[in-house]
């Protein structure tokens, strides 16, 4: 991939303008790029380049642009945040605990402060941790 | 005298997946391979890491055996018998669990 300067698809929009043309471009390039193609290298390959590209958004070549549009405000009514979603639901909550039948956490996860922060402490910076039962000692 | 003890309910456990739990001050990692109530119990501690992390591994078929993957260096282990594929020297120790009116028990000692 050669870096290369920015071409100019419009200019001098007014604020509604320029986010359609936005939307446009997003969801006419997700209907013809390839599965995780850059949009460089898309309107690279693209048949008519940039030219072509300013005749579908600006000038509707296509006559798609309403659908493009449409196609922007569905994808934006389902989306979700999915940490949201996660954090919001009892559910998924209980598999973030570390035990599944008690509160407490894991007592092999030690920090160590170094330089000014923490970071987890190496095996050898652990000291050994020895589970005395008292019934066993009776 | 080697007794049962109830850990949860089997339904917490989620098909092809593992949890940990806290049994007389060990961790037990406890994996539930399909939906049939069937659970394995492993020690959680990685051998190779140190680290209390078997029970987020992904379980795995392997020349017809179920095996655990460590989900740092992906070690297998097996599930029946705690032996590491990868390790000849190194093995979990195997606990007994049974399933009691939906819930899951494990034997510790």
């Amino acid at each position: 991939m050669k870096p290369q300067h920015a071409s100019l698809l419009a200019a001098d929009l007014d604020k509604e303008t320029l986010v359609k043309y936005i939307d446009r471009f997003m969801m006419f390039y997700i209907r013809t790029a390839d599965k995780l193609t850059r949009t460089s290298v898309w309107l690279q390959n693209l048949e008519g380049g940039i030219d072509y590209l300013k005749e579908v958004i600006a000038d509707n070549k296509l006559g798609l642009n309403d659908q493009l549009e449409q196609e922007m405000v569905e994808a934006i009514n389902s989306f979700q945040c999915e940490w949201t979603t996660a954090l919001s639901d009892q559910q998924q909550l209980s598999r973030f605990a570390h035990f599944i039948n008690s509160d407490a956490q894991d007592d092999n996860v030690i920090f160590t402060p170094e330089r000014g922060q923490k970071r987890p402490a190496f095996f050898d910076e652990k000291a050994p941790v020895y589970q005395i039962s008292l019934e066993e000692m009776k | 005298m080697s007794k049962w003890i109830s850990v949860c309910e089997l339904d917490k456990v989620y098909e092809g997946t593992g949890v940990c739990a806290l049994i007389e001050g060990k961790q037990v990692a406890i994996f539930r391979p399909t939906e049939e109530a069937q659970v394995y119990a492993l020690d959680n501690m990685d051998p190779f890491a140190h680290s209390n992390v078997m029970s987020r591994g992904i379980i795995c078929e392997h020349q017809a055996q179920l095996w655990v993957a460590s989900p740092l260096k992906k070690q297998r282990f097996n599930l029946q018998d705690g032996h590491c594929f990868e390790n000849k020297e190194v093995a979990l120790t195997t606990y007994k669990t049974r399933i009691q009116l939906g819930a899951i028990e494990v034997q510790v000692h």
